[in-house]
């Protein structure tokens, strides 16, 4: 059932950046032709409008994301779409993992897409890399230190761990306004406040137990895994909390 | 399968310090049309959503087909809201996929047969449609189901007359006769002729569950009658109706 669900939240997914995430890259060639990065500027002028184009494009990306993912799970499961999805034959877990795969999903290819348009809007010069020193150069590093790929899997997934408390920290600040007859947003986003402060108070006293540096004397890759549990943990119990009150509290009245 | 299709037993839900629903006792068999009939306020749509797990019950229990409510009782039951819950992005055909994804029982070629005979276009976008329309469309998404439980809330309301003949006249050639049909409403004349049975509810307590011949047999009077003798308004002092 939960890649059903899932079917129907990223086909709404695919309708809410359709144009944004093409658009950004569009803006960024555009002004891949319109600044010569590597000659004094013809048209000061043009080149400043487009440059704020761009970075209004990916800005408005970063607000659509999270209009996105507090929209999705607020209208979806919360407002009158929530009259449907809750009267699928489904868990609620099910109706919660789909909207969260969703914006994970969701915000890491946004973040490709801004990467994607920093490397077209920026000219990269392919000969230089190409070039046999830059490789030589590389595979050097490579064989001086044959666990950068492995380095570059365990902050990807710190990364990942790391957007997954958010929006899970989001889902739960909903779901506790939802609690409450009135002032339900207020509530969320006074919700949303003391779960970051409480987030905060982990980390300081993890921090405070030296676990870290004494993990990382031992061991550099486990620093990564260790940080990447860590976060994990606060998400599982800010997702359990959404979908304990989604299941035995929801009010759609 | 539980000869008893809804049970409920102390059941009450409270808003805050408002009782909507006080502890109601309540059987209803299958293969019924039964009308939840009462004022505005009175718990109607209370019942339904709980019905529907859309709310939870503060007190007493619940149950559909002998099941406490959850995905096999949703499974189950096709239901009706009193406003539209669907993405505007969405097409009907879209909608019809979901549901045959999700239901078993949902009958897909009915679907596009009923909208083709309810002058529904199920290809257009529902962001195109008329508030008229989209209501045809969540007509067709819980009529074209083979349900054991049809909820349907105000179907009625908010239409001319003509409107109405034309959903209840969906509504009967269209619902699984074995399953039992609970329609709430406070437009008592315009479905009594369909019900087999009735239930008042007055300020979150049922007054009456009776068939509707019953009704007419020991009162004397029909459904909406007895229902305006009941419900009736006190004037204002020096008022009169």
């Amino acid at each position: 059932m939960l890649w059903k669900l899932l079917k129907y939240d990223f086909r709404a997914m695919v309708k809410s950046f359709a144009i944004l995430w093409p658009a950004s890259l569009v803006v960024a060639l555009v002004n891949r032709f319109t600044i010569p990065f590597d000659q004094p500027l013809d048209n000061e002028l043009l080149a400043v409008v487009t440059m704020v184009a761009f970075f209004s494009v990916l800005f408005a990306m970063c607000v659509a994301v999270l209009i996105f993912i507090v929209q999705r799970f607020y209208k979806g499961l919360l407002g009158d779409e929530g009259y449907l999805m809750h009267t699928l034959p489904v868990r609620t877990w099910q109706l919660v993992a789909s909207k969260l795969i969703c914006a994970l999903v969701t915000s890491v290819v946004s973040i490709a897409v801004a990467i994607l348009a920093i490397i077209i809007l920026f000219p990269i010069k392919w000969e230089t890399v190409f070039n046999l020193a830059t490789f030589r150069a590389l595979w050097a590093a490579l064989t001086r230190r044959p666990d950068i790929p492995l380095f570059i899997t365990e902050y990807s997934v710190l990364f990942l761990c790391g957007i997954l408390l958010c929006i899970t920290t989001i889902y739960l600040a909903i779901a506790v306004g939802h609690l409450f007859q009135r002032h339900r947003v207020v509530m969320s986003v006074a919700a949303f406040i003391a779960l970051d402060i409480l987030g905060s108070v982990y980390i300081d006293v993890l921090d405070g137990l030296n676990l870290f540096n004494a993990i990382a004397a031992q061991n550099e890759h486990m620093i990564a895994w260790l940080v990447s549990g860590l976060l994990l943990i606060p998400s599982g119990i800010f997702f359990a909390g959404a979908c304990g009150i989604l299941h035995s509290r929801l009010n759609l009245e | 399968m539980s000869e008893t299709l809804i049970t409920c037993r102390g059941l009450t839900k409270t808003y805050g310090r408002k009782t909507a629903l006080a502890g109601i006792d309540l059987s209803v068999g299958r293969g019924k049309i039964v009308g939840l009939l009462g004022p505005n306020g009175s718990g109607k749509t209370t019942l339904i959503k709980l019905l529907c797990g859309l709310i939870q019950p503060s007190a007493g229990e619940l149950a559909v087909d002998g099941k406490p409510i959850g995905p096999e009782t949703k499974a189950i039951i096709s239901y009706l809201p009193d406003r539209m819950y669907f993405a505007n992005w969405m097409r009907a055909v879209d909608l019809f996929d979901l549901f045959r994804d999700f239901y078993s029982d949902f009958d897909h070629e009915r679907a596009i047969a009923m909208c083709h005979s309810l002058g529904v276009e199920p290809k257009d976008r529902l962001k195109t449609m008329s508030k008229g329309t989209k209501e045809k469309v969540q007509l067709v998404l819980v009529m074209a189901r083979k349900a054991q439980l049809y909820l349907l809330d105000e179907p009625i309301a908010g239409v001319d007359p003509a409107a109405r003949d034309f959903i209840l006249r969906t509504i009967l050639t269209n619902y699984n006769e074995e399953g039992t049909v609970l329609i709430s409403t406070h437009l008592i004349s315009d479905i009594e002729k369909v019900l087999d049975e009735a239930i008042f509810l007055k300020e979150g307590k049922i007054m009456l569950h009776e068939t509707v011949d019953n009704i007419r047999q020991t009162q004397g009077k029909s459904v909406d009658a007895l229902f305006r003798d009941i419900f009736r308004a006190q004037p204002l002092e020096g008022g009169e109706f």
